[in-house]
């Protein structure tokens, strides 16, 4: 029993029902990973990596077709159990660390008594089970445990939830631990954490753990053998360094080479931008929510044509400042535009346009591209049609008549960046707008505001927490840390001499992670994966 | 300086731990703050009340003589009453009155208005807590059934029966019941009032067809509400953890169902608790029944000043009352809810 696999599967097909007939989601997949043993499955949305793990736990949406010549976890059969002892397996075989921890936790009950559920069902008595959460917790370097253990998911971080949601999966002392995207909406400090947190647990645990990600430097750099998924397919399998550093099927060489390069800036641009002076001057900007400082006398100036990145954790301000000089929220001390007022009629256009994170929620859910793109050249006093706009922006011609949720995030974030560039506005502002997307649309989409930036003159404030691709689309970078710009100065810069402690850690994490994969060739800089990631 | 990681984080200020989650501290920071809003609010209401029964068309006093009475006579009779001069000190002599419990004596009726109005006040909540546990249950029973089986032939058959249900006002429904059951079967008395004050037994009888007119118009929207609870619940990602931590369906509805379920709803419930509690003029009138709704009409028609101001200051008191209760309900149910002023 114990020397079972943690998983064994051959042969499985999963498909589901889509609106014109089955769709399949899993081709013909074989997959053993032994015990102990940390496997990475890596492929774009919709290449069926979480629809494969989540098969091991039998937890699909109603209506899914699964077959398979066989598919056992930790040599328990997974499709002959019946209700009771599917319960068990999942209470004792396997658990999950979920994408987005602050979903996956019940609002409404403190992050102990989840945790102590778990004991409870594995027989423990209530006192027991409370100290056997305390050291859960502490095991996760969670501390003071005892008041963290009070508190409900709203009033933890990010990381800290997904500390809670892993003590959690590991309270029940599984065989297998699924990680689904587990670090996709951290940054990247608590994502360097937080892995390796993983990976100590393993070491000490002994588990076997699933890592489900986009992000193939973060699966190389935490697993021993990697998958890559294609469409359902399983297209190349092998040690993890193997497959990154040589790719044999092409489609891994794509992935590959759609990484944000961390080597390559932005090629300087002709230099006539200084000469009008700056487009945007903020001074002394100064936002507080209650009694907590979200922004603190920050001082800053946009170039005209200039593409200004902004990095810094969740929570260090960097939207509240996107947010305050779209005009969106209050604040004290002076943002000046340099332009002038553009009219129509008595109405003033808007000097600004943002590109949000979630294109999903920033589009009108009932109505079709070609309306929003109308709209929006009508609001923004565009001379363009809505061709001519979409075939700019690289919205394909045929989607103009669809509706947002029949678009692929990719698509949904092209419209959104149309949307902004549907009238000559000054200054667009993206606030994380390809966290959501994977590498490859990523590298389209930064592609693409590039490409728009040289053709319109357009100024850009680029906020993210990737470092690697703020400095793909970024002149000059700005760290925000604690609501204060601790540094701010080109590009290369940045890299080669981070001189605020913040700054260094955020560029260390960005190079180990890209580092971790491989014995680095050179000495010095960082392996280059994709020199072929901007052709320009 | 280091970089603080996101273990050290969380004891940094801004982020309240500990004390301030306590439930204790959250309730009685609400009531604090209550304390200081339901009587504003009040004030506000007792103005508005007071200038707009005097916009409505109606003389009390030839209400009071008859049309015989001379137009100097129906003066001196408001005169006396009190009823002219300025507004403003008319209002003020009026509050501070309602303050100290001298309410004055209900013009239509000839008696003091407080007791008046204190007994109807008595039989309206009977009639409404009466309404409103028949209702509560059945919306949750109906909305859950539906949840759990959301878009199958069971949801979409009770859909279809409460949207029907809900399209008919409840003087139709009342009517209908009254065929049926008191003129038909004989089971009721028609006429309400005369039995309100019996026994609890007898006022039992009498207050089931009102009771059960008032639940069935409230029925539709609340039993939809916690159809939408539930579902959102269900689908929810707290519920799949469940699911997969391995728990029995009775522990996953208890602890991770049904309150989540419930939080959109009891808003709702909170509302419709202050509605009935406040009387239903319809359903009152309908039924002949000695309730605040009932008594509040009356006095609208022959304009009755005192039992008007009076009668409408006591429904605000229960419905505010019924909303503090919903609130406190909230703080109880969802950690997450701070009845804060400020951005968040």
């Amino acid at each position: 029993m114990t020397d079972a696999p943690a998983v064994q599967v051959r042969g499985l097909v999963v498909s589901y029902r889509g609106r014109s007939g089955p769709v399949t989601a899993v081709r013909d997949l074989d997959l053993t990973i032994a015990p102990g043993e940390s496997y990475g499955l890596v492929g774009e949305s919709g290449s069926g990596k979480s629809t494969a793990a989540m098969t091991l736990t039998r937890y699909l949406p109603p209506g899914t077709g699964v077959t398979a010549a066989e598919l056992s976890v930790a040599g328990t059969g997974v499709l002959a159990l019946d209700t009771p002892a599917l319960r068990r397996f999942r209470a004792g075989a396997l658990s999950v660390v979920y994408q987005e921890p602050g979903l996956a936790l019940d609002p409404t009950m403190t992050v102990g008594r989840q945790i102590e559920e778990v004991y409870r069902l594995h027989g423990a008595g209530r006192a027991q089970a409370r100290a056997r959460t305390r050291a859960a917790i502490e095991r996760v370097r969670l501390s003071p445990a005892g008041q963290i253990a009070k508190r409900y998911p709203h009033e933890l971080s990010g990381g800290q939830q997904q500390r809670i949601v892993i003590a959690m999966a590991l309270a029940s002392e599984p065989r297998l631990l699924i990680l689904d995207e587990p670090t996709t909406g951290l940054d990247s400090r608590v994502e360097t954490e937080i892995m390796a947190l993983i990976d100590g647990l393993r070491a000490e645990l002994g588990f076997a753990s699933i890592l489900i990600s986009h992000n193939l430097p973060l699966i190389a750099a935490h697993c021993q053998r990697i998958g890559v998924l294609e469409g359902g397919v399983l297209v190349e399998e092998g040690a993890a360094a193997d497959v990154l550093l040589a790719p044999r099927h092409p489609y891994t060489r794509s992935l590959i080479a759609a990484l944000p390069d961390i080597n390559a800036v932005r090629p300087p641009r002709p230099a006539a931008d200084t000469a009008q002076g700056p487009l945007v001057t903020v001074e002394h900007l100064t936002k507080r929510f209650q009694q907590k400082a979200a922004l603190s006398d920050v001082s800053f100036t946009i170039g005209r044509a200039e593409a200004l990145g902004l990095v810094g954790e969740s929570g260090s301000g960097k939207t509240t400042l996107g947010l305050s000089l779209a005009g969106l929220t209050s604040y004290d001390g002076t943002i000046t535009f340099h332009t002038e007022d553009r009219r129509r009629g008595r109405r003033t256009l808007p000097r600004v346009q943002v590109v949000f994170q979630n294109a999903d929620s920033s589009l009108n859910p009932r109505r079709s591209v070609r309306q929003v793109l109308a709209r929006s050249i009508e609001l923004l006093g565009g001379d363009q049609t809505v061709e001519e706009l979409a075939n700019r922006t690289g919205v394909g011609p045929d989607l103009l008549a669809k509706l947002p949720h029949e678009l692929s995030g990719g698509q949904k974030q092209r419209v959104a960046i149309a949307r902004a560039f549907a009238g000559p506005v000054p200054l667009v502002i993206c606030d994380e707008p390809t966290s959501a997307l994977d590498v490859s649309s990523q590298a389209r989409l930064l592609d693409l505001l590039a490409e728009l930036q040289d053709r319109t003159g357009v100024s850009y404030l680029f906020i993210s927490h990737d470092l690697a691709v703020v400095r793909q689309v970024s002149d000059r970078i700005g760290v925000l840390y604690d609501g204060e710009l601790v540094e701010l100065k080109a590009a290369e810069e940045i890299f080669r001499h981070p001189e605020h402690p913040y700054t260094r850690s955020l560029v260390d994490s960005a190079l180990a992670l890209r580092q971790a994969q491989a014995p680095s060739p050179a000495p010095a800089p960082a392996p280059d994966f994709g020199g072929v990631a901007r052709a320009d | 300086m280091s970089v603080l990681s996101d273990q050290a984080a969380a004891l940094a200020p801004g982020r309240r731990p500990g004390l301030w989650s306590g439930r204790r501290s959250r309730v009685l920071t609400l009531l604090g703050r209550r304390l200081i809003q339901i009587p504003v609010v009040l004030f506000v209401v007792s103005i508005l009340t007071f200038w707009l029964i005097e916009l409505v068309p109606g003389d009390p006093g030839r209400n009071a003589l008859g049309q015989y009475a001379t137009p100097a006579q129906v003066r001196a009779w408001d005169v006396s009453n009190g009823l002219t001069g300025p507004i403003t000190g008319r209002y003020l002599h009026w509050l501070s009155d309602f303050v100290s419990g001298n309410w004055g004596t209900s013009f239509v009726y000839q008696v003091p208005s407080r007791p008046l109005v204190f007994g109807h006040l008595v039989n309206t909540l009977f009639l409404g807590l009466f309404a409103f546990v028949l209702l509560v249950p059945l919306a949750l029973v109906l909305g859950s059934i539906q949840a759990y089986r959301e878009g199958g032939r069971t949801d979409r058959g009770i859909t279809i029966a409460l949207m029907s249900l809900s399209s008919v006002p409840e003087f139709v429904i009342g009517v209908l019941l009254l065929v049926v059951f008191a003129v038909g079967l004989n089971l009721v008395p028609v006429e309400s009032g005369a039995f309100a004050t019996g026994d609890f037994a007898q006022r039992l009888q009498v207050t089931t067809l009102p009771a059960v007119t008032l639940a069935v118009a409230y029925l539709a929207v609340l039993a939809r509400m916690v159809r939408t609870g539930t579902a959102g619940a269900l689908t929810a990602q707290f519920h799949r953890t469940a699911v997969l931590k391995g728990l029995r369906p009775a522990q996953i509805v208890r602890r991770h169902v049904a309150r989540n379920a419930l939080i959109p709803t009891l808003q709702l419930v909170g509302i419709y608790l202050g509605t009935l509690l406040g009387g239903s003029a319809v359903v009152e009138t309908l039924f002949n029944y000695p309730g605040l709704g009932a008594l509040l009409v009356v006095a609208a028609e022959r304009k009755d000043p005192v039992l008007l101001t009076d009668g409408v200051m006591i429904t605000g008191v229960i419905a505010l009352l019924a909303l503090l209760l919903t609130d406190i309900g909230l703080i109880l149910m969802d950690p997450r809810i701070r009845f804060e002023a400020g951005e968040s």
